[in-house]
């Protein structure tokens, strides 16, 4: 039984890592190259297609990405939590209405937003910068309804008043005792944003006109073009920016199972 | 003391509540823009700098969209020498997301470029926007009377106004594969190849006698598209009259024609611009490829590498036709319309812009004036003639394809339509049970569906 169990997990692994192998195998090729047949070995264009990436500014590039999903990360847990914390654990006014409220700007898709977004960016004085990347996960519907919910089933109610009568501050409850006990949901949490944020196409294509401001998906996306689409540096520049995200998720990947599962059964 | 805990919460929730709305879109109608209004003074006239060339005063800053990297950083720094106070702030935006740039860009009132480029996928799209100005009005007074004759109808808008020029001249013939001609058309000269094959109907039969001689490996066109698009857009004429779409007058005998090679199996499997398609230009089983002067780098040096000497081009049968290509317009909300006009003319039609944007890039200004002045470049040759056995290409182009080009003015119907076809061809391709007046209602019906306002005919 066990050895079925690990020639299972064995090919679930071999299926799910194949593609990277691939997009690596591929960004060692001439990009005409790549589709005379699968790419399973590795060819010799690496070093031409990585010089293709690097002469232009992908090192700014990449640190802007870095910048974004960092930043997204912080604000979009930070707010999420707050919101989450809040509406999970405080009775006040108009607090189901902000429940629902949260609920039906989840299911607005981000595209129709698109336009008034830009133009509310635009008069804050945030134009071509990196701004408006950044700010977008500041009003998080899906972080902040993830957190309701994770608050709601994780920290218990007795504790936060335990500490009330202990005379603890309320930011000193919600950061001192509530957030050590909620670890799992934020580092799920971020491990989000920053996917998304990393990923992100439509919102910084939009809002960027900046080359300077560019994000990697966008950066990606203008590699040699003109008549031409040159796969092989893309697919170079793709299996870095990759990699970050790669390593994030294996760090967070306990926490960040424990985080999508917690809540599903009631305890 | 839980009290005075809640009224502090409360505080603090409410003011995230503001600040979320603050950031989820109701932003109030604070009109006064930073970004809109950058304007720069133009200024007119001009001096001369030490060499004697003149130095033009005109100043402002314009913005450029466009997905060829490699000739901003050449163009750009060559411009200001001879316009240094016109910076010019460029982004590479990749022609396949260009339309919906702009288009949030005009929708949300941010940046929008001062110079636009329309390539062929959406320029007919770009046009039914209105966003480009009259190039023939103030500030530009350019004329139409300046361009080769084919170019004013599809560098026009549905008002007939010229909204661009050409980036390059995409004029078009047949590249064909010399060793394949030989051994199956028996001759590998242009000139005898092109004799070969004076009509449609003669390249069909050619067609089926290579069909045999090979055992149906080598066909004469890679693709049912590639056939298509030359017998489309040879066969052009203004089809769109407002909302009235004579789709069965325009394309009833382009598609007759390829359905007639369909059947003849004279057409390869691939659909066009897929990897396979790519790699077939260096595998040999297809003769024929649409090209256009851009084709010899792209499609042909880029897909066969190994392939000097091995091309050759002739028009196609029955007349040329136009192959992609990009018009360069100025946007008419620009706050620095001259300079962008100043930028165009220099890049895409000047003797200063031209020798650079020529020589390294290959392009040829659409202007008669380019030709009459740099004969001399074109009997020069270029390096990829030694692809195609050391044949002039662009004196190819120019003294046998261009006199024959008819072009389609383009409006955003041409959008649709090729939307349509490009759903429905893959099956049209394989299913030779389909006729052609069956494709053509399906056709007809398609571009009804993606233009309920249209009348089709």
């Amino acid at each position: 039984m066990k050895v079925v169990k690990w020639i299972f997990i064995a090919l679930v692994t071999a299926v799910s890592l194949f593609p990277f192998y691939v997009m690596i195998m591929m960004s060692t090729y001439y990009s005409e190259n790549i589709f005379k047949g699968l790419p399973l070995s590795p060819s010799d264009y690496l070093t031409e297609n990585l010089m293709t990436v690097f002469k232009t500014d992908f090192i700014r590039v990449y640190a802007n990405s870095l910048t974004v999903s960092f930043a997204a990360g912080i604000l979009g847990v930070l707010t999420s939590t707050l919101i989450g914390y809040a509406v999970a654990k405080f009775n006040f006014k108009l607090k189901s209405f902000l429940n629902y409220f949260i609920i039906i700007t989840m299911m607005v898709p981000a595209q129709v937003g698109l336009i008034g977004y830009i133009i509310e960016m635009r008069h804050m004085g945030f134009g071509n910068t990196l701004m408006p990347v950044i700010l977008i996960w500041s009003a998080w519907s899906f972080g902040a309804f993830f957190m309701v919910q994770y608050i709601r089933d994780t920290v218990p109610t007795e504790i936060l008043e335990c500490a009330r009568i202990d005379g603890a501050s309320e930011p000193r409850i919600l950061f001192g005792i509530a957030m050590p006990l909620i670890k799992p949901g934020i580092a799920t949490l971020s491990t989000l944003v920053f996917l998304w944020s990393w990923n992100n196409y439509l919102l910084p294509l939009v809002t960027i006109n900046n080359a300077k401001s560019f994000t990697l998906p966008v950066f990606i996306s203008t590699l040699g073009i003109v008549h031409r689409t040159d796969y092989g540096a893309r697919m170079a520049a793709l299996a870095m920016a990759t990699l970050p995200v790669l390593i994030i998720f294996l760090l967070g990947s306990r926490t960040f199972i424990k985080g999508i599962t917690a809540g599903a059964v009631k305890g | 003391m839980k009290g005075r805990n809640r009224s502090w919460l409360a505080t603090a929730v409410s003011l995230a509540l503001v600040l979320v709305m603050a950031l989820t879109g109701c932003s109030g109608t604070n009109n006064s823009g930073s970004e809109g209004g950058k304007t720069t003074n133009s200024g007119e006239g001009t001096t001369t700098n030490t060499d004697g060339a003149p130095v033009t005063e005109l100043e402002g800053t314009i913005k450029v969209w466009d997905w060829d990297e490699a000739f901003l950083t050449k163009m750009v720094p060559e411009f200001n020498k001879l316009y240094p106070k016109i910076k010019v702030e460029y982004t590479v935006v990749n022609n396949a997301d260009y339309m919906q740039k702009l288009q949030s860009g005009i929708a949300s009132g941010s940046d929008v470029p001062d110079v636009i480029l329309g390539e062929m996928n959406y320029r007919g799209q770009l046009f039914d926007l209105d966003v480009l100005d009259n190039l023939e009005a103030d500030p530009y007074n350019f004329s139409r009377d300046q361009l080769l004759d084919y170019l004013p109808s599809i560098l026009s808008n549905s008002k007939g106004e010229l909204v661009g020029v050409d980036q390059s001249i995409t004029p078009a013939g047949l590249a064909y594969r010399r060793d394949l001609a030989k051994q199956y058309l028996g001759a590998d000269d242009p000139e005898a190849v092109e004799a070969m094959l004076a009509n449609w109907d003669a390249f069909i039969e050619k067609g089926k006698e290579v069909q045999e001689a090979s055992g149906g490996e080598v066909t004469m066109f890679a693709s049912f598209d590639d056939a298509y698009r030359v017998l489309r857009e040879q066969n052009s004429k203004p089809y769109v009259d407002g909302t009235t779409v004579n789709l069965t007058d325009r394309l009833q005998k382009p598609l007759e024609t390829v359905f007639k090679m369909r059947d003849a199996a004279i057409l390869g499997k691939y659909e066009a611009y897929t990897p396979g398609w790519n790699a077939s230009f260096a595998k040999g089983d297809n003769i024929f490829y649409p090209m256009a002067p851009w084709s010899a780098k792209w499609n042909i040096a880029a897909n066969d590498k190994d392939g000097i000497g091995r091309w050759g081009l002739i028009p196609a049968p029955e007349g040329s036709y136009t192959y992609g290509g990009t018009s360069v317009g100025v946007y008419k909300g620009s706050k620095n319309k001259e300079a962008a006009w100043a930028y165009i003319q220099f890049a895409y039609m000047s003797d200063e812009g031209m020798t650079i944007s020529y020589k390294e890039f290959g392009n040829m200004a659409g202007t008669k004036e380019f030709f009459e002045k740099h004969k001399d470049w074109i009997e020069a040759g270029t390096d990829y003639d030694k692809y195609f056995a050391g044949q002039n290409l662009n004196k190819t182009f120019i003294e046998e394809i261009v006199p024959t080009v008819k072009a389609d003015p383009q409006t955003k119907y041409n959008a649709m339509v090729q939307t349509a076809y490009s759903s429905l061809y893959p099956l049209w391709m394989k299913d030779t049970s389909i006729t052609v007046d069956a494709a053509l209602e399906k056709l007809k019906s398609e571009v009804k569906n993606l233009a309920p306002e249209a009348t089709i005919h």
